[in-house]
Formats: structure tokens, sequence, C-alpha cells
């Protein structure tokens, strides 16, 4: 459950934090009502600014997939085995398809992108 | 005689060893990028400091025995060897605000940090890999205080006017405190202090910041862990081993009205051994937890908090919410000025002083 966030990439510091969490939510590493550091000793524990953890976090409350607590805790919601509401599925489909737009108009096979899919998929349980 | 020069030996040594002991990212109380943790220079400064503090040390010594040999009394020479010990650490610190200064010169001058790639780690599961001691361990020797205090306020009527409340070096009585209804808990009053210091202590160990290297992340992790765990075991070992004490010194003083009971050198001799011993097990556990950096691939480091740090030494920063933070030089924590418990924590530690000076 390590994360690293790196200031060179052109991916906001951010953005890092909030997509590093998510992977380990989906590899299963971090379960529904684990709780993670709060905002405060996660930016200490980091070294970056509070309102980046901060920023990070709410994204992740916008999402879903985990509930900000008084008293600064933040505990993870998403992880369960649940029934999608149509909305989301959509919402996943979205945001999906101007990726793999791209990636086909850049010319990747289909049977490539399947591939690829499979490969990730088969890093989370 | 013998507990003084011991004193200056293990003062002596501990000095020496103290820039060993640290992290390899932090030299004389500076950050340093972790492709130059191998830097020639700071071996050697390391080295120079060892030896120049052995000398000092090995000079005091000598001046502390000749003091003993001397026809000097015995109240001056005590007065004299605190005298001794002070500017001996004096000096070292001294020592080390120079080799601060110098090592913070040569990261300018080499421009270390134009030349490397900072990044920002951390492990989510660290907190839950903790095995600091809970609370409990804290808890039950207040418990224990507040219970003595109750108990000597029940047998107020049968305590004599005068109690003895100081003895010197040869186990005699040589002073005696007047009955009152604060006179008669001090010493259970300096007990709570000390254990609501330590209480405050072992919750700062357990919130404390998690620094991790960038290249040694495994290695950082297990140290990280190592220095918590046995920092509040070694903080509960001394905790109860001077509740022990305590507790039998007053209950035989106050209640038992014995003052020359045989068995108080040899429990003041358990507690130092307690405190010594359990120091030097510590000390063994973190060093052997340290880490290596045998392999450094990457110009990769991980951030830094110099900037929340002055001289190395004292820490403020108003965004970290924890109140202890592992010392940059040396092996301990220190406090968190920005943090308000910490001044409650300074004034709790001073108290006993204040107590014993104006009761």
């Amino acid at each position: 459950m390590q994360i690293q966030l790196d200031p060179n990439s052109e991916l906001q510091l951010y953005k890092q934090l909030a997509n590093q969490i998510i992977e380990c939510i989906a590899q299963g590493e971090l379960k529904n009502g684990d709780t993670l550091p709060s905002v405060r000793s996660m930016a200490t524990d980091l070294g970056i600014n509070v309102s980046t953890v901060s920023k990070s976090y709410h994204e992740l409350e916008e999402k879903g997939l985990i509930e900000l607590k008084p008293k600064a805790k933040a505990v993870i919601i998403g992880g369960q085995k649940r029934e999608l509401e149509e909305t989301e599925v959509e919402k996943v489909e979205n945001a999906l398809k101007p990726i793999m737009a791209e990636a086909f108009a850049r010319g990747l096979e289909k049977e490539q992108m399947t591939s690829l899919f499979q490969r990730i998929l088969k890093q989370w349980k | 005689m013998l507990i003084i020069v011991g004193i200056f030996i293990i003062v002596g040594i501990m000095e020496m060893m103290t820039p060993h002991l640290t992290r390899k990212t932090l030299v004389f109380g500076v950050s340093i990028p972790e492709p130059y943790v191998k830097h020639p220079q700071l071996k050697l400064w390391k080295k120079y400091y060892s030896q120049i503090i052995a000398g000092i040390a090995g000079l005091f010594l000598v001046g502390q025995i000749a003091l003993f040999l001397s026809p000097i009394q015995e109240e001056k020479v005590s007065l004299i060897s605190f005298i001794l010990l002070y500017v001996m650490l004096l000096l070292s610190s001294g020592l080390y605000m120079s080799y601060h200064a110098k090592t913070k010169k040569l990261k300018v001058q080499e421009q270390w940090e134009a030349q490397i790639k900072t990044v920002y780690v951390t492990d989510l599961s660290i907190r839950q890999k903790e095995e600091t001691l809970s609370p409990i361990f804290f808890s039950v020797p207040i418990i224990i205080t507040l219970a003595l205090i109750a108990f000597t306020y029940m047998n107020y009527e049968s305590i004599p006017e005068v109690f003895a409340t100081h003895w010197n070096g040869a186990g005699e009585v040589d002073g005696w405190t007047q009955k009152s209804r604060l006179s008669v808990i001090s010493m259970p009053l300096i007990l709570l202090a000390i254990q609501i210091s330590f209480f405050m202590m072992s919750q700062g160990m357990k919130s404390a910041k998690i620094q991790l290297s960038a290249q040694a992340k495994e290695a950082s992790i297990h140290r990280e862990l190592t220095q918590r765990k046995y920092g509040s075991w070694y903080l509960a070992a001394i905790n109860f081993s001077m509740t022990i004490l305590f507790v039998v010194l007053h209950y035989t003083t106050v209640i038992l009205q014995d003052q020359t009971a045989p068995y108080f050198f040899p429990l003041f001799l358990v507690f130092n051994v307690v405190t010594l011993g359990g120091l030097l097990v510590f000390i063994w556990k973190l060093s052997k937890s340290n880490e290596r950096f045998d392999e450094v691939h990457t110009n990769e480091t991980a951030a830094t908090d110099d900037q929340y740090w002055k001289w190395g030494i004292f820490y403020c920063n108003k965004n970290d919410p924890s109140l202890l933070v592992p010392k940059k030089f040396g092996i301990g924590w220190t406090v968190n000025f920005a943090n308000k418990w910490c001044y409650i924590l300074i004034a709790i530690t001073l108290l006993p002083i204040l107590l014993v000076i104006f009761i």
C-alpha cells in the first residue's frame, strides 16, 4: 500500500494521490471500513500541503469511495460488491469512451485493447 | 565517586555514538538526499566529531578523577562535577552546531538539491502494523499514584509532624519536612506529573509522523516501526520501575515511618539498571534496524522537512498535528512547538523541579 507521488509528472499531485488510493481499493488492499490517515497526518507523512491531500480526499468523497467523518476521519466505503446503478455504469462508460477512442484512433488493434483490459483487470481481485 | 565517573563515561560514549545512531539521511541535523548518503566528506566529519568528543570526554574524565584525589571538600566536589558535566555537554553542542553549519554549506555548495528528484512517499498500512503499547500501560501507574494519594490522606492523622524527604549519598537522612496537607503528598505529586507526561509522550509517539525514504522503503518502514515499538516499551519500563520506587519510598517513610529501610538502595539500583539497560537495548534494536542504502539506483529522494527545523534541534510545523517528532540528531523524540500541548508537556516536566525547589 505504498504511495509515491512525483511532482514532475504532468498529473497533479492531488490527482496522483487519489488515483493511487483508488488503486489500493481496487486491489483489495484497502477494504470497506478501513480508515485513511487524517488529512493533516497524511500531509505531514508525505511532506506535501494539507490542501493537496484535502482536495484529493474530497474528490474521492465525490466519487463515493470514501466517507469523510467528523474528527478528520476518512473511511473507505468503496470496494464492496454491490449492484451498480444504471447511471453509475453510464458514468464509467462515458469516462472510458474517450480514452478507448483515442487509443483506437492511434492505431491500437481491438485484440490488443482486450488483452490490455484483461491484464489490468487481473491485478485486481 | 564511582557513580559520577560512570556518568561521565556513559555521557561521553553516548555523545560519541550520536551521529552514527541517526538515520543515514540525517547528518548533523541536516537532511541528506538519498543519493548522497555515502558522501565521503560526511563520513569523515562523523568520524572527526566522534574523535573530538572522545578527546573532550577523556580530558574531563581525567579532570574529574583529579578532582576526587585533590583535597577539596566533598560538597564542593559534587558541585564542580556538575559544572564540569554541563561544560562538557555545552562543548559538544558547540561542536554539533559547527558541523551542522558545515554540512548545510556542503549541501548548498555542491548543489545536491539541483541534481536530485524529490518524490513524496508514504505507506497507508503502516499505522495498522504499529505495535506501540496501549494507553492502559500508561494509565495504570497513574491510577496507582492516585490511590496512594488517597491512602496517604486516609492515614493523615498518624503521620508524624516532621518526616524524612532527603537522603545523602550514604543513605542517611539529611532533610526533614514539616507535615502539611500538601507536603505529605509532594512525592506522589512529582510521580504523578512524570506519569502524566509519559502518558502524553506515549500518545505522541503513536501519532508522530512517519517519514519513509524513497529508495529504502521497506527498511525505513521497519525502522520507524521499531523506534515506535521499543520507544514505548522503554518508556513503560521506566514508568513502572519508577512507580514502584516512588511508591515504596513514600509508603515506607511517610506511612511506616521507617527512614532507613535496607531495601531503598537495591530498589534505586534496579531503577537505574532498568533505565540504563533499557536505553542500551533500545539503541541496539534501533541501530540494527537502520536503513543501509547498500544500493542507490536512482536520483530519487524523499521530501525533506528541513524548513520546519531550527538548527536541526527545534521543530515547529503548524500543519503537523502530532505532539512529538523523531529527533533529527540523536535518538529519541522532540516536541512540535506548533502544537499547544507541548507547552503543557514542558510545564509538567518542569513541575517536579519547581516542587522540589519550593517545598
